[in-house]
């Protein structure tokens, strides 16, 4: 399963980090003793200035893994759960239904009722999910699936089966895209001869692998969307599932950040190595390169969907930034060897850099190697350099089709699939060759930064922004904690945002105060005493989903909408 | 912008005029002809973006208090609501997610017309075990009331209200 996948990725990160330790004992902790004047005092300060974030970052490492690992076991416990459910699917396609093993055509596909339909639908891409079965079974599955999506969009009727698989695409996406980083990382945290030979470089390596830990965690919150989308159904279903890409996204955004920082970093392990540049130097690289980073990366935690396109559109550059500076980091180092003439240093050097020129493809902005290839044209603009000469643009048809549906269900918006897109470097010329709505093709053309981007920007920045409202009562958090209500699922998930800015609430004369506020004032008392009723009657407690589904109803009777921001998000 | 256009200017007045428009006088006129019928379907019918359900719920109970006709108000709305969350009928024995769904609106409509409406006329140790008896009542497969008058509701509503002895 996807979501156990990727967690084994989280699970190795934090085993590698068990295993490497990282205790403080390093080798060269003597450079920074170079009598250097400001360069020194600085370096100092940043040290001292460092150790305080290290313990918090010690104990954060420390509630991470217990996340990690809580979140590993609750997987395998619904893994197990999915395996009987699964097993259960095939059964309910109608017996002497071909579609296993030969193509389907339209007419076909127009003879089925509609949730016939569906549940063909779930049943192949579940077939063609199935790691099991032949190469050639599955694209039969693919093929089939196609003419049935296809007579699924001409109903215009919607489709959970597919909207769900969408998103897992993204999911899926990024977690090679995590899976490839892990690999980066893995003996840069092995050795204790590169970063890890000086408390000071050893803090950038631990930083890209909590956030890489992070994006693991992302991800898996995302999954567990997709499944409560799936036992939920409805507008809360669709509102889980647009938090479930709002998260997939982030994750999109982070990989394509961290995947130059860490051949960024990887560079820094292989001169750290080579006794040319001075410590302080390269800390000083570093640390103005992962400022940048972090201004990216900082914006992604509040899961806005509107921060998070903000942070897309920033990539290119902050990309742009880093690819100058591995070229100038390269430069220094050459240049340091031929003022040192060292024959030995020479032969090193020029590893090095053989070793470098095989990093630059990490500049390019891509996905995990798959089908659609472009070359990258669009990204040689000024101050990138030979990096960008080397790269290409690498993006999925898969995540392209995916991209598209999702913006046809509305679960993303134009404006985000367009900093989807031009994060991994499709330009507008490249989109035309593919089969996205045509909003968003125009929208590539438009540059970095549309007005409608900066709108959400500001908004998202707090300056505009609608008090947020918690769905599920705060003071009740304890009742909804015993229900399941954590992790991803915290209380704090399901606020939603009312367009109070232009409301002139006027009680309209009843006996009841909904219109008084700009929260309904008796909403919190109401639904406790709903679900404490409902609970009474039904003898037992309600599940998650339960709640989600009840919920919905009631505020779609109310007009709140039912879309979910995170509570102090933004 | 739903919400806010819901919830701001005279919504009572807004909604009349909506029903004067279609011909009745009263609401409770306009949802007597459409018996059974959710109130999300009605709102949507009314003003698919300024008029709420529950606007339309809180009026007809207003209009029932003038009138005198609570229970029957009360049976109307019961029906609405129970429809609504089970729309493929009764299957006896209920299923989990039936039990579920039939407390759901059991819960949704008591607590909605004793905290939003202000209504004391519940008798809490009668309702709960009216519908103990509703969750396990032996009903016809595919049956749902078909509107007030049902004499299934009407029993239930009366146990509700403490009119029966339980």
């Amino acid at each position: 399963m996807l979501n156990r996948s990727h967690l084994n990725i989280a699970g190795q990160l934090v085993i590698l980090w068990r295993v490497a330790g990282f205790e403080k004992t390093h080798r060269h902790d003597k450079d920074l003793a170079a009598p250097n004047g400001e360069a020194e005092r600085r370096a100092r300060r940043a040290l001292a200035h460092d150790a305080d974030d290290r313990d918090s970052d010690v104990r954060t490492y420390a509630q991470q893994e217990v996340r990690l690992w809580q979140l590993l076991d609750r997987e395998r416990e619904k893994a197990a759960e999915r395996g009987a459910a699964d097993a259960g699917t095939p059964a309910r396609i109608p017996a002497g239904c071909a579609v296993d093993n030969q193509s389907i055509g339209e007419a076909f596909a127009r003879t089925l009722a509609d949730d016939e339909l569906e549940q063909m639908i779930a049943y192949l891409i579940h077939r063609r999910d199935r790691a099991d079965l032949d190469a050639l079974d599955r694209e039969v599955a693919t093929s089939n699936l196609a003419v049935l999506a296809a007579e699924s969009a001409r109903r215009g009727r919607p489709s959970g089966a597919l909207d769900r698989d969408a998103v897992r695409a993204l999911i899926r996406e990024a977690a090679l895209g995590t899976k490839e980083l892990t690999a980066v990382l893995q003996p840069l945290a092995a050795s204790r001869d590169g970063l890890r030979n000086h408390p000071l470089t050893e803090h950038f390596l631990e930083h890209a692998i909590e956030r890489l830990a992070w994006v693991a965690d992302t991800l898996a919150a995302s999954g567990s969307y997709v499944e409560l989308a799936t036992s939920t159904g409805g507008q809360a279903g669709a509102a889980l599932l647009a938090m479930a890409v709002t998260r997939a996204q982030a994750t999109h955004v982070a990989l394509a950040i961290l995947r130059p920082w860490s051949a960024f970093l990887q560079l820094h392990d292989r001169v750290a190595m080579l006794p040319l540049l001075q410590l302080e130097h390269r800390f000083r690289v570093l640390d103005a390169e992962q400022r940048g980073v972090n201004v990216v990366l900082a914006q992604l935690t509040a899961f806005d969907p509107g921060s998070v396109a903000a942070a897309s559109a920033e990539v290119p550059d902050c990309v742009a930034a880093l690819a100058t500076a591995f070229e100038t980091m390269l430069a220094d180092v050459e240049h340091a060897e031929e003022i040192q003439r060292w024959v030995l240093r020479a032969q090193l050097v020029a590893d090095l850099v053989t070793f470098a020129a095989g990093l630059r493809g990490m500049f390019a902005m891509r996905g995990p190697p798959s089908a659609m290839t472009f070359p990258m044209p669009a990204l040689a603009g000024a101050g990138l350099g030979g990096a960008a000469a080397m790269g290409q643009v690498v993006v999925s048809t898969e995540w392209i089709a995916a991209i598209r549906h999702l913006v046809e269900i509305g679960a993303i918006s134009v404006a985000g699939a367009a900093e989807a897109l031009r994060v991994r470097g499709v330009t507008a010329a490249m989109a035309q060759a593919t089969d996205l709505p045509q909003a968003v093709k125009d929208l590539l053309g438009e540059g970095p930064t549309t007005d409608a981007m900066k709108v959400t920007n500001a908004t998202g920045a707090g300056t505009a922004r609608s008090p947020r409202h918690h769905v599920l009562p705060q003071e009740h958090r304890a009742f909804f904690e015993q229900r399941g209500f954590t992790g991803d699922f915290d209380i704090d998930h399901f606020t939603v945002e009312l367009d109070t800015a232009h409301h002139q609430a006027q009680h309209g004369g009843g006996n009841w105060q909904m219109g008084r506020k700009e929260w309904p004032g008796e909403w919190n008392r109401f639904v406790m005493d709903a679900l404490w009723e409902l609970e009474s009657q039904l003898g037992r407690r309600m599940t998650v989903a339960e709640i989600m589904h009840r919920v919905e109803r009631l505020m779609k009777q109310r007009f709140i909408p039912v879309r979910f921001v995170p509570y102090g998000g933004g | 912008m739903s919400f806010a256009k819901a919830w701001s200017g005279d919504w009572h007045g807004r909604i009349l005029e909506r029903v004067h428009q279609h011909g009745f006088e009263t609401v409770t006129q306009y949802a007597s002809e459409r018996p059974g019928v959710s109130l999300l379907v009605l709102a949507e019918e009314l003003g698919p973006d300024d008029i709420a359900a529950v606007q339309i719920r809180s009026l007809l109970v207003e209009e029932a208090i003038r009138t005198r006709t609570l229970p029957r108000a009360l049976r109307d709305l019961f029906v609405r609501e129970l429809r609504d969350s089970l729309p493929e009928g009764w299957k006896y024995p209920l299923d989990d997610a039936s039990r579920c769904e039939v407390a759901g609106a059991l819960a949704t409509w008591k607590t909605e017309l004793k905290v939003e409406d202000h209504l004391d006329c519940f008798d809490d140790e009668s309702t709960f075990k009216a519908g103990q008896d509703l969750l396990n009542a032996e009903l016809p497969d595919g049956w749902l009331p078909d509107g007030p008058d049902d004499p299934v509701i009407v029993s239930f509503v009366d146990r509700c209200l403490g009119r029966v002895p339980s």
